[in-house]
């Protein structure tokens, strides 16, 4: 009876994992630019929620919880590597022209890959803030929870962020740190 | 402020190129065919359940749950009272019982246990090392034969007959570095040089 009940619960953990893992993938290398950091992260997402599944198979959305998982893994090894804070600074007074340059820039993209890879050129918290608001479609406040700074800080940092985006896009240049690998 | 222009172009330029990553299928077979065990229960089972988890099939984990020792590791530890992290012992009947009270030195019990004629492999981690294989296809009764476990106090302790291992078989444990709580998982492996240590 306890070997069925174990073999019920492997099963619906691997139905889960098998229903969750392309959108968890995209989330994670949408942060982080890395195939490969990517499928660690999302391994370590996996181990995290089959420890806690007997909580987390009863809530609504098991997905959203194992996608907060990886945000936190995301946003933990990218504190570890970067240097951050300096990236949230105030927003520059031209704001208003730079983003619409920056919306025109987006508007235009064609090339994907140019687009993910321009967006793998940012600051991780850039990346961050950008994916979690505009990917994974979380309120500022939410946003501003996880990365623990204001709502103010992180529409300023969007806003940064996209006319650095822009930039990249239309100049076609790496930024001197960083790199991405593309999906094989 | 950001304008709503922008946030726009932004939301629709993520979701065509989110949607466009495709999972590497190589990669996609890596994550999900690994063995995540699952736990049954929200939180991990106390320790009066623990006798009624070893009773599991060799392809899964015996379970068996304890307490930490309060204070562990920085606490002084009081005059007579030291607890070692981990006790082997070999009795007279062959049966070797381990006694696990912190998450310390798994090189120095997995070298205890093959000194006692054990082919095992330890690791703190909770998972199987890479150079491991998991032992499927045994019976219940057989896993039953090789593996029983019980508490002393708040530790977990499991009692090992080597004589009923299976042939090429060897015992692999290897407990979440969880705390307070340790979750002890135990079970059957192919016995291999670099899995076991013969």
């Amino acid at each position: 009876m306890r070997r069925r009940s174990d073999t019920t619960v492997q099963r619906e953990f691997e139905r889960f994992a098998a229903e969750a893992s392309d959108a968890l993938f995209r989330t994670g290398y949408l942060m982080t630019g890395d195939v490969r950091d990517t499928e660690d992260l999302l391994q370590e997402t996996f181990l995290r929620v089959a420890q806690r599944w007997g909580r987390v198979r009863s809530m609504e959305h098991p997905a959203a919880y194992a996608r907060r998982i990886l945000i936190n893994l995301v946003l933990k090894g990218a504190s570890r590597r970067s240097r951050q804070q300096a990236e949230l600074g105030p927003q520059p007074a031209t704001a208003e022209t730079a983003d619409e340059h920056a919306a025109r820039a987006l508007r235009d993209v064609d090339d994907l890959a140019e687009f993910r890879w321009a967006l793998a050129q940012l600051a991780p918290r850039q990346r961050a803030v950008l994916v979690l608001r505009y990917w994974a479609d979380l309120p500022v406040a939410e946003v501003a929870s996880l990365l623990g700074c204001s709502a103010g800080t992180i529409t300023s940092t969007a806003s940064r962020a996209a006319a650095r985006l822009a930039h990249t896009l239309t100049r076609g240049e790496p930024s001197p740190t960083g790199s991405a690998t593309r999906p094989g | 402020m950001i304008t709503d222009e922008l946030e726009n172009e932004l939301r629709g330029v993520f979701a065509r190129a989110g949607a466009d990553i495709r999972v590497p299928p190589q990669v996609r077979q890596r994550l999900l065919q690994r063995e995540y065990r699952p736990a049954r229960f929200g939180r991990w089972l106390r320790a009066g359940m623990a006798a009624a988890a070893v009773t599991l099939a060799a392809t899964a984990a015996i379970t068996v749950t304890a307490l930490l020792p309060a204070g562990h590791p920085a606490s002084p530890p009081r005059p007579g009272a030291q607890l070692t992290a981990w006790t082997v012992v070999r009795h007279g009947d062959g049966t070797v019982t381990v006694t696990i009270r912190q998450l310390r030195d798994p090189a120095g019990l997995q070298r205890r246990l093959r000194a006692d004629g054990i082919p095992a492999s330890v690791t703190f981690f909770g998972q199987l090392p890479r150079s491991c294989q998991r032992f499927a296809g045994l019976g219940q009764a057989v896993v039953n034969r090789v593996f029983s476990g019980r508490q002393e106090g708040r530790f977990p302790v499991m009692v090992i007959h080597p004589a009923a291992l299976p042939h090429s078989a060897g015992v692999a444990i290897n407990p979440p570095g969880q705390l307070p709580v340790v979750r002890v998982a135990i079970g059957l492996v192919h016995a291999s040089p670099r899995c076991t240590g013969s």
